[in-house]
């Protein structure tokens, strides 16, 4: 379908180039300026003359980020681990049952995909304080699971859903109970949309800060983002530091994602442009 | 006795009644085939049969044995699946020991089954390879496999066939006949193609619309249909249909359409109309001193020249058309007139109210 | 609210999913699937529901966090309205949505009808770089932004450099600029996300619409508004919707950014709740605030989704 010319499709090609650098830009920014000496102001993207590497080693032992990665770390697996357990079991019995009220129930679960955070926030955060929960990962990972799996139930449905039926029925044919299809069957075959449903759900509980702000409070147990933004209000002045900081605190899912963009992508993607 | 039993079987799904009051008797060992189009109820029976769907009313016997509320895995039934339903993360031989390590047979036991079978189906080289890496014929043996690894009381087939291309589907007929003489479990197979019904079943179930239009072996259904459906599906090319009206004068009945009037002895008692319904093969170019009922004269609307034999359908009066077998090197020209003669006894006679057959002239 | 992971899913409020039979079948578990949901459930809704339920009920009251509540009906509800603190982050809110939702869906619309022509090589590449600013912390990208805005900052520096010096000023400090300057940061976090979802959604549209377009003799412009646009409408849903609830649920950037000053120059609903549950101890508000909100984005979502998707089957 090249209906384009030669140079029209140079001017494309340009314009997509141009905008993946102002995508990128920032990001960039934040890199070079981490790597300026600690205290001094980078006021432009150039880069310095001498690159303070040190900034990191600064910010991970004495700004508490090797602390703040580590609750991050702790959080972020065990609510990877815990959504897409419960995400699989609800979404297999979904998408593979029939039973009374399944409608019902399914639409119960849609409806946590509207509940913004902050409508249920306020209670939340006194219903944790009166379990005395307050400032621990516990507390973090419950909530971060409950929206979670609101998300994980739909996707792993529509995964189960889109197994040919004779599959099952063959299974069922030859013997297998639920259980039994649901390992050796099933989760094998909706394999890479689980793989997707952990990399999102590892990124959300990543990037997640208006909950750790809200139900974390110690140095402890801060999770990254939070911990950065903390981590700046005591070095307000060092630009360099911060940077550093919030390189570290970036990396993970940038990680994450360049190994795994496939299933990231295909993940954001299919479910907003299913068939 | 791994027979199986159909008891006033109805089938309904919300509104729509996809079996009716369906009754059969499938024998120990039969290779029982159910045919008809699509919304037949063929394929639902089936399903009935393996417990994949619940019975709304009636009885399904298994070995004697009532198995209405039973789960399928207790019916000890093995089933084909059209799309082969093989599962795709294990190798063939893992699918085919499935159902084994789901009964807990022992390990040996399940080894020395698979062995067994996939040398019968002689699939051994594509035991360790995943459905994904197979062929459509080679996915269509290991369903097989998986099925008679099991060693059920009764084989279900859904029309296993149908993905492959025709050359393979031809070979494959032949030789899942020649596993069922081998092993001789009685099976229910399900198709929508007629040659597949006539050539493998030793009984043909011919249904339509939910009801069992006939029962019988191929030879009955095709030489002694019992009613203008089957007589109309059964057969290729089908048979063709023509209304026509009945005068009597003692002894003889004359059918008439137009101008085309047919004489013949009339021993069954004729209402005022029939449909005659005759055979492209038992029609042929008239000619005088042939033993055939006729001339049926008519104008040639088309003429299909198959190599083998020429067809040609020929035009009656009031939009009718009867379609003629001829030899291959024959010349006719579409738009001429033609006359057409029956073999004698190849007119088949249906009641115009119910459809039923009447017999033959 | 930035779940990258509820993308996908809003949608499916509006669209019912094909559900299948209900049948008792021989043999099937029925029961057992209960059991298969009841952990996912329990969860979801001892920390989903159930705080969403009290939140209604907190909103009715008065309450500083500590000392008891007052009843006081729905004068929480009605501060939305009369409160100029609350009706102003809905306000900033409105702009926001142009910076969120209109701007990235233009410059989204605009690449997809450039590229509609044209097979893109390198795609995976484009993909992944464009994506990033939706995948990376927030935070991370609200603080880049925070000194690229710096009154000593890049930004400024630059203008300088390109003799637009009479242009710098302290973006996120100065009572005009500062939305703005925010919302210029969502425009550049969400258009790589319109770009991808339009481009995979052009991709879908079969090459023989656009034929036919042009042996009708139409030209580029033609050509976008009778075949691209409605090609890619449901994409088009999808984005407006996603992008919108973010505006609507902005807060990280903001507590970062500007923590919504200067005095309340940026603040947004979110920031509200947040503000008088946990600062200013007006607890019974930022309950209502919150609910409000969620109103409001169901009826976002709904209104949306029902005016650009077509009733075809």
């Amino acid at each position: 379908m090249n209906a384009t010319t030669r140079r029209q499709a140079i001017i494309n090609y340009a314009l997509l180039v141009f905008f993946c650098f102002i995508a990128l830009f920032p990001i960039f920014g934040v890199f070079i300026a981490s790597v300026y000496p600690s205290g001094s102001q980078p006021s432009s993207f150039k880069l310095p003359s001498h690159f303070a590497f040190h900034n990191f080693v600064t910010a991970w032992t004495q700004g508490d980020f090797s602390m703040y990665f580590r609750s991050s770390a702790i959080v972020a697996v065990s609510v990877v681990v815990l959504a897409t357990g419960l995400s699989v079991l609800g979404g297999y019995a979904f998408g593979t049952m029939r039973f009374r009220g399944s409608k019902v129930l399914f639409y119960t679960f849609i409806l946590g995909l509207i509940i913004p955070t902050e409508a249920t926030i306020v209670s939340l955060y006194y219903d944790i304080r009166s379990l005395n929960l307050i400032d621990t990962w516990t507390a973090l990972i419950l909530v971060e699971v409950s929206g979670a799996v609101a998300f994980g139930v739909f996707w792993m449905r529509a995964a189960f859903l889109s197994a040919p039926r004779s599959l099952l029925e063959a299974a069922r044919i030859d013997g297998a109970s639920t259980w039994q299809i649901m390992w050796r069957i099933m989760i094998p075959f909706g394999w890479p949309a689980i793989l997707t449903l952990m990399v999102l759900t590892f990124a959300d509980s990543w990037n997640e800060f208006f909950l750790a702000l809200v139900l974390t409070t110690s140095n402890q147990h801060l999770t990254a983002p939070a911990g950065l933004q903390v981590f700046s209000g005591k070095y307000v002045t060092n630009t360099p530091l911060i940077a550093a900081g919030a390189v570290i605190v970036a990396l993970p899912v940038v990680m994450v994602f360049l190994l795994l963009q496939r299933q990231f992508i295909r993940g954001v993607l299919t479910g907003a442009v299913k068939g | 006795m791994a027979t199986v039993e159909f008891r006033k079987v109805t089938k309904h799904f919300d509104e729509v009644s996809a079996l009716s009051e369906f009754s059969l008797d499938i024998h120990d060992g039969e290779f029982m085939v159910f045919v008809g189009p699509s919304g037949s109820g063929k394929t639902t029976a089936l399903r009935l049969v393996a417990g994949l769907e619940a019975i709304t009313s009636g009885e399904i016997l298994i070995g004697e044995r009532e198995v209405n509320r039973v789960a399928p895995r207790d019916r000890d039934i093995a089933m084909v699946f059209q799309d082969y339903a093989l599962y795709p993360q294990m190798t063939v031989e893992q699918n085919m020991a499935f159902g084994l390590k789901m009964r807990k047979t022992p390990k040996a036991e399940i080894a020395r089954r698979v062995q067994e079978t996939a040398a019968t189906l002689g699939i051994e080289e594509l035991l360790q390879r995943k459905p994904r890496a197979l062929s459509g014929g080679q996915r269509q043996r290991a369903a097989l496999g998986r099925a008679m690894v099991r060693q059920p009381e009764v084989f279900l087939m859904d029309e296993p066939l149908s993905n492959l291309d025709a050359k393979l589907r031809v070979q494959t007929r032949s030789e899942i006949k020649q596993l069922h003489k081998q092993v001789g479990n009685t099976t229910v197979y399900v198709t929508h193609d007629q040659v597949e019904a006539m050539t493998m079943g030793d009984r043909v179930a011919v249904m339509s619309e939910g009801v069992l239009a006939q029962v019988g072996d191929a030879r009955s259904v095709y030489e002694e249909p019992a009613n203008v459906f089957v007589a109309g599906f059964i057969g290729s090319p089908s048979m063709a249909f023509v209304t026509m009206n009945v005068t009597r004068a003692d002894g003889t009945a004359i059918l008439s359409r137009g101008e085309v009037r047919l004489e013949t002895a009339a021993r069954v008692l004729l209402p005022d109309e029939v449909i005659v319904g005759v055979r492209p093969e038992h029609a042929r170019i008239w000619h005088e001193g042939a033993d055939l009922v006729g001339p049926v004269n008519g104008t040639v609307e088309y003429v299909e020249m198959l190599g083998r034999e020429t067809l040609i359908g020929v035009g009656l009066p009031g939009g009718a058309r009867l379609v003629a077998q001829a030899a291959p090197d024959l010349l006719i020209d579409v738009g001429g007139s033609v006359a057409i003669g029956i073999e004698p006894g190849r007119m088949y006679l249906f009641d115009p109210a119910t459809e039923r057959s009447m017999g033959r002239l | 609210m930035e779940d990258l992971a509820a993308r996908p899913a809003i949608i499916e409020v509006v669209q019912s999913p094909k559900r299948r039979r209900q049948e008792r079948l021989p043999g099937e578990p029925r029961k057992v699937a209960y059991l298969y949901i009841l952990p996912a459930f329990l969860i979801y809704a001892a920390f989903n529901l159930v705080p969403l339920v009290q939140g209604f009920n907190l909103s009715f009251y008065n309450w500083d966090g500590i000392t008891t509540g007052q009843w006081v009906g729905l004068s929480n509800y009605r501060a939305v309205f009369s409160d100029p603190i609350i009706r102003d982050s809905y306000l900033h809110t409105l702009v926001l949505i142009v910076f969120y939702c209109f701007i990235p869906v233009a410059i989204g619309l605009l690449l997809a009808a450039l590229l509609s022509r044209m097979r893109i090589r390198g795609l995976t590449v484009f993909r992944m770089l464009l994506f990033l600013p939706t995948v990376l912390t927030d935070v991370v990208l609200a603080f880049a932004w925070t000194w690229i805005y710096d009154p000593k900052g890049p930004l400024n520096n630059f203008l300088q450099d390109v003799h637009l010096g009479f242009l710098r000023r302290p973006w996120l400090g100065d009572f005009h600029t500062a939305l703005p300057a925010v919302g210029l940061f969502g425009s550049w976090e969400e258009y790589g996300f319109c770009m991808i979802l339009f481009i995979a959604g052009v991709m879908k549209i079969p090459a023989s619409l656009y034929e036919a377009a042009r042996v009708d003799g139409a030209n580029a412009v033609r050509e976008f508004f009778a075949v691209t646009l409605p090609g890619i409408r449901y994409e088009l849903t999808v984005v407006v919707v996603l992008t919108m609830i973010d505006a609507l649920g902005t807060f990280d950037e903001v507590y970062i950014m500007t923590n919504g000053g200067p005095g309340t120059a940026t603040t947004v609903p979110a920031f509200e709740v947040y503000n008088r549950a946990f600062l200013t101890g007006q607890v019974g508000s930022a309950a209502a605030i919150g609910i409000t909100l969620m109103v409001v984005v169901f009826a976002v979502s709904y209104g949306i989704a029902k005016v650009l998707e077509p009733k075809d089957a």
